[in-house]
């Protein structure tokens, strides 16, 4: 939950040597769906294995998160990091986007790692944060993959939109200048394998002494989409899709809905760039290189 | 014996004695199926099945789907006269969906995007429902039963429980209205064979590439293959978009099936369809007929998005640990096949002449 996140990304900063970068906490919950709902939708229209924190418990080995057992959102367990010194920035993510577009106008990218419940408030609070804005970049979505989705046989309910949808067609909708998804299609063509981990590990800094303690094995979602956005040039197929989401509250809530550009569609519906392949040598190179420069580093 | 010879005496004389006194021990099938023609996929379908020397097909029941129900009994027909089995019963079913219109459908697109193929209810060829054009193949002499296709799937399970396979290669119209009047209807089948569903097919056409869950007979009447997936049948199988893709009638082939010299090749050559080749319905037919056709199956739970939304009518599936909590049948779904061995099937079959019956 949001409060936990905060202080992860706190000590991720401290660590790291960056506590510079401000953090503002955002949405505790999505815009309408809700742990009750979802478990009363799951009785009629099946269960879903990955409900990130709202599921009741992870099975043994689960790549992406840490084992641990559902807990109310105030609560935040001891960091196995260590808890962080400073703390967050005062006011809201949403208030702090729009702040931000406004003050540097036609410059800011806004980038999505998670559901888009912040960046459908900020929408709400200030109609033109799309057009002022840069580029909306979001991992999220899926389009033909065969795994990675939130049901074993459909990819096309990604966690991030399905968590929740309505942000996700909030944002979807809204008229940026650019939008590039990076689905779940991508993100299954990466591995952080042991290999990777233990390279890393050898640099011997404490932004890779907490990776090799705390990272874990498996797809590379968000990293794609934080990579493409510094280097482009290693997204090796994309397509231009009219994409949305199905917000209806039956069997395919939180799917990914998706038309080639040769469909005829209405006009609310917005092209935006998708990323279905990538170098994966590159990939792992940069990410290599990223992960194990001297604390500090980049620029001020 | 004198009671029975009297009992059929009866019957016949009722009009309902139009299965055919055979001595065959072939397998019984219901052929439901969406009749547009000539040539192509439904109609070769229907030959597959009535040209096997392993079945024993009780009728063809007519549903709106490719084409209208009325149009689509004449091709049934004349198709019939053509293989030489006019003694098969063609059996008019539905003439639209169970609930909704084409009306409706086409207000649908300006909310969520242009359907590829609407079938009967496509623009590009539409017109009213009863009008039947002038078949290029010839008009039957022969003429369709009175009786509707869901009386006659129940009376035909009635008269033979757990011995006739439902073929579906069209909407599945029909069917629902069958098991909506009688319950027993789906656990008096053998089995349940359907073309139908799509999940991840691996194409570039922008019927699937834009919704890869989007497939012609469900999106047609959804609210049929609902009903249809929940039923309690003994066994269901499915043939989706996935694996017909897979497979392609070309003109070559038309052209060796021709060499033959029957009257139903000559007609497969004459009516070959040449905008779209894959074997939708055949597939289906021939991996019952011969089921060391399937190279790869996987057993889903499944059903069908009833939300009137841009969703509606996408095939929707499951594994036994994420599946809904009300109970429905497994479906075993066909993804793979070895494509010689049905072409060498389909060949064979289609060169034949027909089967008599006795």
């Amino acid at each position: 939950m949001v409060r936990e996140e905060t202080q992860h990304v706190l000590r991720l900063l401290e660590i790291a040597g960056r506590t510079e970068v401000p953090v503002y906490q955002g949405a505790e919950f999505p815009l309408l769906n809700s742990k009750e709902e979802t478990e009363r939708w799951e009785a009629l229209y099946g269960r879903i294995p990955y409900k990130g924190c709202w599921t009741d418990r992870f099975p043994p080995g689960r790549s992406t998160v840490l084992e641990h057992v559902y807990h109310p959102p105030e609560v935040v367990p001891p960091l196995p990091e260590g808890n962080p010194a400073i703390q967050a920035a005062p006011g809201t993510a949403a208030q702090f986007m729009v702040e931000a577009v406004r003050k540097f106008p036609g410059e800011v990218v806004l980038w999505s790692g998670a559901p888009l419940t912040n960046i459908a408030r900020a929408l709400r609070l200030d109609a033109e944060v799309a057009t002022l804005a840069r580029e909306l970049v979001v991992m999220g979505g899926g389009f033909y993959a065969d795994r990675g989705g939130a049901n074993p046989t459909d990819a096309r309910r990604e966690f991030n939109w399905w968590f929740d949808p309505e942000a996700a067609r909030i944002a979807l909708r809204a008229p940026w200048k650019k939008v590039t998804i990076t689905p779940i299609d991508i993100s299954v063509k990466t591995r952080l394998g042991p290999s990777l981990r233990h390279q890393i590990a050898q640099a011997g800094t404490p932004l890779t002494d907490y990776l090799s303690r705390c990272s874990l094995e498996g797809y590379m979602w968000d990293e794609i989409a934080g990579i493409a956005l510094i280097e482009p040039s290693i997204i090796t197929a994309e397509r231009t899709m009219y994409v949305d989401v199905d917000i209806d509250h039956g069997p395919s809530y939180g799917m990914t809905l998706f038309w080639e550009t040769s469909n005829i569609v209405p006009p609310y519906l917005r092209p935006a760039t998708v990323q279905f392949d990538l170098d994966t040598e590159r990939f792992y190179r940069t990410y290599f290189d990223l992960m194990t420069r001297p604390a500090g580093s980049g620029s001020r | 014996m004198k009671r029975w010879a009297g009992l059929t005496l009866l019957l016949g004389l009722l009009g309902l004695a139009a299965v055919p006194a055979s001595g065959r021990e072939g397998r019984k099938v219901i052929i439901d199926e969406d009749c547009s023609g000539p040539g192509g996929s439904n109609m070769q379908a229907v030959a597959v099945l009535v040209q096997s020397p392993l079945t024993e097909p009780l009728g063809v029941t007519v549903v709106t789907g490719d084409a209208w129900r009325d149009e689509e009994v004449v091709h049934a027909l004349r198709l019939l006269e053509i293989i030489g089995r006019p003694d098969i019963p063609v059996v008019p079913g539905a003439v639209s969906p169970l609930v909704r219109s084409r009306d409706e459908a086409l207000a649908w697109e300006t909310l969520y995007g242009k359907i590829a193929y609407r079938g009967a209810w496509d623009p590009r060829w539409w017109h009213e429902p009863f009008v039947v054009p002038p078949p290029r193949e010839g008009p039957p002499t022969t003429k369709p039963v009175s009786e509707d296709a869901a009386h006659f799937m129940i009376r035909m399970a009635r008269q033979y429980p757990h011995q006739v396979t439902v073929y579906e290669g069209g909407p599945m119209t029909n069917l629902a209205l069958a098991l909506r009047l009688d319950p027993e209807f789906p656990k008096l089948a053998q089995e349940l064979v359907f073309m139908g569903g799509s999940l991840n097919p691996q194409s570039t056409d922008p019927e699937w590439a834009s919704n890869p869950r989007h497939e012609f007979n469900f999106w047609f009447d959804p609210e049929a293959a609902h009903a249809v997936l929940s039923a309690p049948w003994p066994k269901i199988t499915c043939t989706p978009v996935d694996i017909s893709i897979k497979t392609h009638f070309t003109h070559a082939m038309a052209e060796q099936i021709a060499a033959s010299g029957t009257p139903l090749a000559a007609y497969l050559l004459k009516y070959y369809v040449s905008t779209i080749d894959y074997m939708w319905d055949e597939l289906a037919a021939a991996a019952w007929l011969d089921p060391s056709l399937v190279t790869r199956e996987q057993s889903f739970y499944m059903d069908v998005d009833l939300s009137r939304g841009p969703s509606y009518g996408n095939t929707l599936t499951w594994l036994d640990y994420d599946r809904p909590e009300l109970p429905r049948p497994p479906v075993h779904v066909l993804t793979d096949l070895d494509t010689e061995k049905f072409y060498r099937l389909f060949e064979q079959l289609m060169s034949a002449p027909a089967p008599k019956p006795q």
